[in-house]
């Protein structure tokens, strides 16, 4: 356990469609923020080097590339997830009421091996906005009563608290990184690509 | 119907098999307004992998054969000249299905030992310390023994699959993934062994230049004869001289005119070029060269095997989909098909109209006009729960072996275990797979007869000590069961089947699917016989290019780094009106 391979996160955002989950992720990986929308290719995932004390963990953010619309993630979605983070609009209710849905939705796709503490976070976005309707207190409230989760109140457009509640993110996923380990006896797991082709290491007959 | 799901589109998709994912994809990184749409809950159709709940809620399904309701004709959203087509029922395509435990509901032990050991530690812990370290060891046994409410607690850490299926390294689909940048997706483990069934036992077969000098079950000569013949194949060309005469024989044929040895003829016919004894010489040459080109890239056998089974593929595929627009809608069936004249117009889904250029759609699915006279009959599979691998070695294989049957077409059997995320640990998942011929029991009898110990396993005996097994077998080196091994000790190795499920299902692989379709039209087979995915990636491929003749094929996908992501989400989802034009 000394050193670990793993040191890449995924962590994945959820969350009602147009919560502003791409704009937190554009806002933290690019700087960027746009009022405008262009349809344009969907966000997928991006990635970003972060120092979580003292060490470089890369962290892969994955978006939903639009299949939360209709409630049509896969499973294939969930895998491997290291960290999740719940995404709901201050100023909309209905956004919020959703979030214990997502939750459940994630333990049971993600089915983590410890759904207590597995690490969400949740983040109340938009909260540049004048009009908004659910109270920070509120919002407090459920995060305690779901065995005390991380809240931020995050604007993606003024860039408030967004590289914090990433940082808390990344630091909480690597916390709970512990089932890498587990299955160390088989060679590692492939990642296909055309340059460079790697073997499986633990393999005693190398091919000719 | 009130949803804001736009009405029209270039491409609708229905059902989420891999044909259908394969084309989304192409269709929509081209930039088409694609649809996708599945009834069921999740993705695959009969492509998916289950976890043990959803696999009973299919089972169930395809008992009951679900049977979608039945439209009125005079719908207003049918308009004049034009007809509608019900919706076939895909879950009355599976058929023979059989579900057995060899395992008790419950261990009815195991609590009364604990309560016993627990009273037993806090009252004297000294006196009874002889008892005490035979509950234990009863307890420790009992790990090893398995109750169907333990495989049902454990049930979300199954990913069994309906159309298990492995991937050539150097195969279509690997080069597909690669090139449309699709991999990024997916990660997949090295199929690291290769057995066969000779002689009433299980060996490892030598599959590259470096296991041919390894293995202790050939001798010198057998070694330098299987390395020529194999040069000869892999070197084979058209023009050559080698194979002359043999054109019109079996790969047998020619095998035999090498006089090769029993056992070599055995290793080449049935487990390197994956043949039986009436394949065809030539084609038999073309599958051993196409094993032999794919060693090596990743690993000591040909094959590749995605983590959480095969139902992750078709989701790969689905994802690039909606990366580049595709709108994905699971839950929601496709009740008709809307012709006039010899065109597919539009599809009626939850009373809405959904209007297509083009309408792809999987035979499960397909209404029963449109098949025509295809085959209801095909494949037979067993999907079977085990409680070690069918031969032991130090560490977790991931196993192809092709059973031959005298006459028949081989069993295909893939065996995986929990490091592949299938199963939980200290179980194995085998499936098997092969040509329909009477049902799948009887089919696939003659392979879980010689593998697999079909006792009913009571909970309270436990047959023998694995881990003194696993130490008698690996000692072996590659022979799984040594010659030194008497028949009875080979009998108590086998693996206990905790669960057995049987099914047979459709295979259309071999029919012309476009006779009794509308122009467009595009039907897609369902999973095929052969072990690997080139049939459906080139149905896939000749499906897009009869919609998009001029178009590329998935060009590959910008990495995310090389995109300047402009979407706000904030202005509303993507599509608001179904007349917004699409960029790429």
């Amino acid at each position: 356990m000394a050193t670990r391979k793993k040191v890449l996160l995924k962590v994945i955002i959820l969350g009602d469609s147009s919560v502003g989950k791409t704009s937190l992720m554009n806002q933290y990986i690019n700087k960027k923020f746009t009022n405008q929308y262009k349809a344009t290719i969907g966000a997928d995932f991006l990635t970003k080097e972060v120092m979580v004390d003292d060490r470089i963990v890369t962290l892969q953010i994955w978006d939903t590339a639009g299949q939360e619309r209709f409630q049509s993630l896969g499973v294939a979605f969930y895998r491997g997830a290291d960290c999740c983070v719940l995404v709901f609009d201050v100023a909309s209710p209905g956004s919020f009421k959703s979030l214990d849905g997502w939750r459940d939705e994630f333990l049971i796709q993600a089915s983590p091996s410890n759904p207590d503490h597995f690490p969400f976070v949740v983040l109340g976005n938009k909260a540049d906005l004048e009009n908004r309707t659910v109270s920070t207190k509120r919002a407090q409230q459920w995060c305690q009563n779901k065995n005390g989760l991380p809240y931020f109140e995050t604007s993606a457009k003024e860039a408030t608290n967004v590289d914090q509640a990433f940082i808390t993110i990344a630091r909480n996923a690597l916390a709970q990184d512990t089932d890498v380990e587990l299955y160390n006896d088989f060679p590692e797991q492939i990642k296909l690509s055309g340059s460079t082709e790697n073997r499986s290491s633990g393999s005693d007959n190398c091919a000719c | 119907m009130e949803d804001d799901l736009p009405s029209k589109y270039e491409v609708i998709v229905i059902g989420t098999g891999m044909t259908e994912s394969i084309v989304a994809a192409a269709a929509s990184r081209i930039g088409k307004r694609v649809l996708h749409l599945d009834r069921n809950d999740y993705y695959g159709g009969m492509w998916a992998s289950f976890t043990f709940e959803a696999l009973q809620k299919w089972l169930d399904e395809c008992r009951n054969g679900k049977t979608s309701d039945s439209l009125k004709s005079s719908s207003p959203l049918v308009q004049d000249g034009e007809k509608s087509v019900n919706i076939g029922n895909q879950f009355s395509t599976v058929f023979n299905i059989e579900e057995k435990w060899f395992i008790p509901e419950k261990l009815p032990s195991i609590g009364n030992l604990q309560s016993a050991k627990n009273t037993q530690t806090e009252d004297s812990p000294k006196e009874i310390k002889d008892g005490q370290t035979e509950s234990e060891e009863i307890l420790k046994q009992n790990d090893k023994l398995w109750c169907q409410a333990k495989i049902k607690t454990l049930g979300r850490k199954f990913n069994l699959d309906l159309a298990p299926k492995l991937l050539f390294s150097r195969g279509t689909l690997v080069e597909l993934l690669i090139s449309s940048n699709i991999s990024r997706y997916a990660e997949f483990r090295c199929v690291n062994r290769i057995l066969t069934w000779q002689s009433d036992k299980l060996e490892t077969v030598p599959c590259s230049r470096a296991d041919v000098f390894a293995t202790k079950n050939v001798g010198l000569i057998e070694k330098r004869q299987l390395m020529q013949l194999l040069t000869l194949c892999v070197e084979y060309k058209p023009e050559g001289d080698e194979f002359k005469g043999f054109e019109d024989k079996t790969l047998k044929e020619y095998l035999e005119s090498k006089n090769l040895t029993e056992n070599l003829m055995h290793y080449v016919l049935y487990a390197i070029a994956m043949s039986n004894d009436t394949t065809p010489c030539m084609v038999g040459v073309e599958r051993t060269q196409r094993f032999l080109s794919s060693l090596g890239r990743y690993g000591n056998t040909p094959f590749l095997w995605p983590m959480y089974g095969t139902g992750e593929l078709p989701q790969c595929f689905c994802r690039l989909c909606a990366v580049f627009g595709g709108v994905y809608h699971l839950k929601r069936a496709a009740d008709s098909v809307i012709v006039a004249d010899t065109e597919c117009k539009a599809i009626l889904s939850d009373g809405s109209r959904l209007d297509c250029d083009h309408l792809v759609l999987g035979v499960a699915d397909a209404p029963p006009e449109f098949l025509g006279s295809v085959p209801k009959a095909g494949l037979s599979r067993g999907i079977f729960i085990l409680d070690r691998s069918i031969s032991i070695s130090d560490k977790e294989s991931l196993t192809l072996l092709q059973f031959p049957i005298k006459g028949k077409e081989p069993i295909t059997i893939i065996e995986a275990g929990p490091s592949t995320h299938v199963c939980p640990p200290g179980l194995y998942l085998l499936h098997m797979t092969t040509k329909q011929i009477e049902n799948a029991v009887q089919d696939l009898k003659p392979a879980v007869e010689a593998l697999l110990h079909t006792e009913y396993a009571d909970g309270i005996t436990s047959r023998i000590d694995t881990d003194t097994q696993s130490t008698q077998t690996t000692k072996e080196g590659d022979s799984v069961a040594s010659k030194g091994d008497s028949n009875t000790q080979y009998g108590l190795l086998k693996p206990q089947i905790l669960y057995a499920l049987y099914f047979n299902c459709p295979e259309t692989s071999g029919y012309d699917l476009s006779q009794n379709v509308p122009s467009n039209v595009h039907l897609c087979s369902g999973p095929d016989l052969e072990v690997d995915y080139e049939f459906a990636v080139k149905q896939a491929k000749s499906i897009f290019s009869k919609m998009y003749p001029d178009s590329e094929f998935l060009p590959r996908a910008p990495d995310p780094e090389e995109l300047s992501l402009e979407v706000d989400e904030a202005a509303g989802p993507p599509f608001q009106s179904s007349e917004e034009p699409k960029e790429e």
